[in-house]
């Protein structure tokens, strides 16, 4: 008798669907699994066997071959333990007194040797798929719960262990579908991480307005500076201003850090906006996203966050030039001999960068001991295509100690990122059928919808390009910071004051 | 152009006064060029000389030569040439052919050679810029190597403001040397300034070319001024070839623990003239001659200048009438001496984004300068 399960493939944040077909037939024992199994797919037969037997079930001692169809597709991973498991009890004929209708649900898993069900990556994919196909059931491992749950309309029943899954199939034991108060809990996170309040930064008022801007428009911007002026703390600082999420937000964002196995228990859903700060000796794989089996790198893994890059210029060049697509489109293309993946990148950048090899040219204290020429390489580091996609470079000055010592509070993380968040609420209302959700994201057409700039404000433009030799290509980059200053205001049309504080944050030669 | 001198200036070692002996003892050049090898023996000329000589000819035709340097956009004149340089034929090994490309016409009575270290500080960075600012303010050329560094500097104030600068090159016009001084150069030829070579096309950028280059510098110029230079450096020649053409080296002091003043502070306890503000060089290399400074050396000068100007007073106010009140406290608060944008925001009431703002605006308006480092100063106005 053959029988079918149905399971699910993760390729890149994708699912499709596996049918999983057994045949007992006569022959010396043994198990052989086709259909381009992988060798954690194929060691699975030795998992299932063991746990069969300590859940007190029988191996059939026949020939069993197991399909995985598609059979042309590669597939990897552990989660088919458990469906393998069920289509053999089923073809063995153990499940035969239940009346479960399997065509209706998808099964995944792995499996350990005394039964027991084990997390494994990529659940939301699988949850996302069986709704959008129309599936009304899903079996994962009672870890996976809450990630799963994430999705609206379907069944998620955790199962502990293979023999409680039997029982619940033969209509012994009733698993309840889990239930999960979704709201609540996005809720319940405390946002504000206090130490890195804003509070607590001694000066740079400056970069703190810059942080400001950057959060409200997703604009990147890199912060460059004297070694110990506070520029990785200011970029720590970003994540207590950043708004919250939308749904769909956690949604996406959870599902990336599901397919690369980072949803631990105490964080089984992401609701936070990510900080990623990779460092500069990361491999472009890593950071870009790859492996023969692709895997999102780091810039996906802050999708809708931060990824912060200390020490900007001393990360490899390869690296830094395979930002430009995603820095442009918010997605990256991986491309690998078995398929090619895409995976949504759309982050802000927060780069730090020393201004030149010994960290002090521009210092107003302590002397630069680097040549013109020294510098000029440093600078040269940092390709122009990459520079040109930062919006905002902002200079972060040593602060002195009569500053440091003073012991006025700034102003409160809290209220930086209510105004943020008003922003926010504009962009999305202005953006509502543009295809697009910030200010930074604006091409050439959406700016000369939504930028509207009076005389002034074109005056003050046009000096720029005399008066602070501003190059063609930042003019747009500027106005897209003005557009989100004066947003900052509450202002619909763009004053000459916010225009101009945009140039004071572009980038200099 | 007379051929025959274009060949006798592409003979190695063959400068100037041989040229005149030639033509005093063949009668001329024509001559000379048509001489067997015993005549030119008898004239003086060396084996390896003669040889050289005789080499060349054989391929020597003018008329190609020119259309060469045509294609080029290159122009040329010689020594007996009224377009040749009135104040470069004063030094005492002028060359033969002088190459340009640009405007070479230019009045070049008041000219000051610029120069410095490629590797330079942010205060030979700042010097150089702010007197190369004064120079052009007061119609005075600035003349430099169109090297990295102070070079590029003196020569790039003078592109922002219009104003025509002539860049000497160590090697033929046809090759750009820096390569990343190539749209540069063009920027001065398009400002009615030149690029100026001894060398004829095709001569690479040999080391001693680059001394022989220092040594028009100084002879285009009234006097050199000299912003940053290590102990050991070509502007070290340059200062040499300044003193051998009877000119005067002007020298800002600088750090004794830096090593990029090392040879400044050197020349300076030398004997050059030690300035802390432009209008120095001004008043010394062109005086506006009263009976008490006239046929007086340049010391005495000196002295006489400074009895007269106890003070020197460039720092004209600066005209504030269009600020507005917040614009007017911010700019009050910006001194000579820089500040930092976070002592600003000390010190006034305004919110950070108008501070922004305004800085931007008076930054535009050329009042002040952000010298790096969110660090504000004012601009000198002369």
């Amino acid at each position: 008798m053959i029988s079918k399960i149905y399971s699910c493939v993760v390729i890149g944040l994708n699912s499709r669907l596996v049918e999983i077909e057994s045949d007992i037939d006569f022959g010396f024992q043994k198990i052989s699994i086709v259909g381009l199994p992988d060798v954690s797919v194929n060691e699975s037969k030795d998992r299932i066997s063991s746990a069969l037997k300590n859940s007190g079930f029988d191996l059939p001692r026949n020939k069993i071959t197991i399909n995985l169809a598609p059979a042309n597709i590669h597939k990897a991973g552990t989660l088919y333990d458990l469906p393998i498991a069920l289509s053999i009890l089923l073809a063995n004929g153990q499940l035969k007194k239940s009346s479960f209708d399997f065509s209706k649900s998808l099964f995944v898993g792995e499996l350990s040797l005394n039964g027991d069900l084990r997390k494994i990556n990529g659940i939301l994919s699988c949850a996302i798929f069986a709704k959008e196909n129309g599936y009304e059931n899903l079996f994962i491992p009672e870890d996976n719960a809450k990630e799963a749950a994430l999705v609206d309309g379907i069944n998620i029943y955790p199962v502990f262990n293979l023999k409680q899954l039997i029982d619940h199939l033969l209509n012994k034991l009733n698993i309840e579908s889990f239930e999960f108060d979704k709201y609540s809990y996005f809720n319940s996170i405390d946002f504000i991480d206090d130490s890195f309040n804003f509070k607590y930064i001694k000066g740079q008022n400056h970069a703190k307005r810059a942080l400001e801007i950057a959060a409200a428009g997703a604009h990147n911007i890199l912060f460059y500076g004297p070694p110990g002026s506070g520029k990785t703390m200011l970029a720590r600082s970003i994540v207590t201003i950043l708004p919250k999420m939308s749904e769909e937000e956690i949604l996406e964002v959870s599902r990336i850090h599901s397919v690369a196995g980072l949803l631990t228990e105490k964080q089984p859903i992401i609701i936070k906006r990510p900080f990623r700060s990779p460092h500069h000796s990361g491999s472009c794989a890593s950071i870009v996203g790859g492996g023969s089996n692709p895997k999102p790198g780091e810039i996906s893994l802050a999708h809708r966050g931060v990824l912060f890059l200390d020490e900007f210029p001393e990360f490899s060049k390869i690296v830094l030039e395979s930002l430009r697509q995603p820095l442009e489109d918010g997605f990256v293309t991986i491309s690998r001999a078995v398929r090619t993946i895409e995976f949504p990148a759309r982050f802000i950048l927060v780069a730090s960068a020393n201004p030149c090899s010994c960290g002090f040219f521009g210092d107003s204290e302590k002397k630069c001991s680097c040549s013109q020429l020294q510098i000029l390489k440093y600078k040269n580091k940092i390709s122009g295509p990459i520079a040109d996609r930062i919006d905002m470079h902002v200079e972060v000055p040593r602060i002195k100690f009569d500053e440091l010592s003073d012991n006025n509070l700034s102003e409160d993380s809290v209220s930086v990122k209510n105004r943020v968040e008003v922003v926010v609420d504009i962009q999305k209302n202005r953006f509502k059928n543009s295809g697009i959700v910030n200010n930074s994201e604006m091409k050439s057409k959406h700016i000369k919808e939504f930028c509207k700039l009076d005389d002034q404000s074109l005056e003050i433009l046009k000096s720029a390009v005399v008066g602070l030799s501003l190059s063609g290509r930042a003019y747009n980059k500027i106005i897209k910071l003005a557009r989100t200053i004066a947003d900052l205001d509450g202002i619909e049309d763009i004053k000459m004051n916010h225009v101009a504080e945009a140039l004071q944050y572009r980038r200099r030669e | 152009m007379n051929k025959y001198l274009f060949f006798f200036s592409s003979i190695n070692k063959i400068g100037i006064k041989t040229i005149l002996k030639l033509i005093d003892f063949f009668g001329s050049l024509e001559n000379a060029f048509d001489s067997s090898m015993a005549d030119l023996k008898e004239f003086g000329f060396s084996n390896s000389i003669i040889e050289d000589i005789f080499n060349k000819k054989k391929n020597f035709n003018f008329d190609n030569e020119c259309l060469k340097y045509k294609k080029l956009n290159i122009d040329f004149c010689s020594y007996f040439e009224d377009s040749y340089p009135a104040i470069l034929k004063k030094i005492p090994d002028p060359p033969i052919i002088i190459f340009y490309k640009g405007n070479l016409s230019n009045n070049l009575d008041k000219t000051i050679g610029v120069v410095g270290a490629r590797n330079c500080s942010d205060y030979g960075v700042s010097v150089a810029r702010d007197f190369c600012e004064y120079f052009i303010n007061n119609d005075i050329i600035p003349v430099s190597g169109g090297a990295i560094g102070i070079d590029s500097i003196s020569h790039e104030v003078a592109i922002s403001k219009n104003y025509p600068t002539i860049s000497v090159m160590g090697t033929g016009l046809d090759i750009v040397y820096p390569a990343r001084n190539k749209k540069l150069f063009q920027d001065i030829i398009d400002n009615n300034g030149a690029i100026v070579s001894e060398f004829p096309i095709g001569a690479n950028g040999l080391p001693q070319n680059f001394i022989m280059r220092n040594r028009i510098i100084a002879g285009l110029s009234a006097g050199v001024f000299i912003v940053e230079a290590g102990i050991k450096s070509g502007t070290m020649t340059t200062a040499e070839f300044a003193i051998d053409q009877n000119k005067n080296v002007f020298v800002v002091p600088g750090s004794i623990y830096s090593s990029f003043s090392e040879g400044t502070n050197y020349l300076i306890k030398n004997g050059a003239i030690f300035i802390t503000n432009p209008r120095e060089i001004e008043d010394m290399v062109w005086p506006t001659f009263t009976k008490a400074t006239a046929g007086e050396s340049v010391g005495v000068r000196r002295a006489l200048y400074l009895q007269n100007n106890n003070e020197i007073k460039i720092k004209k106010p600066v005209d504030v009438s269009w600020m507005n009140e917040d614009e007017k406290n911010i700019f009050d608060l910006i001194s000579y001496k820089s500040i930092n944008i976070e002592n600003i925001v000390l010190k006034s009431n305004l919110s950070i984004q108008k501070i922004n703002s305004i800085l931007i605006i008076l930054e535009i308006k050329g009042v002040i300068i952000n010298l790096g480092g969110m660090n504000y100063k004012r601009i000198e106005k002369n």
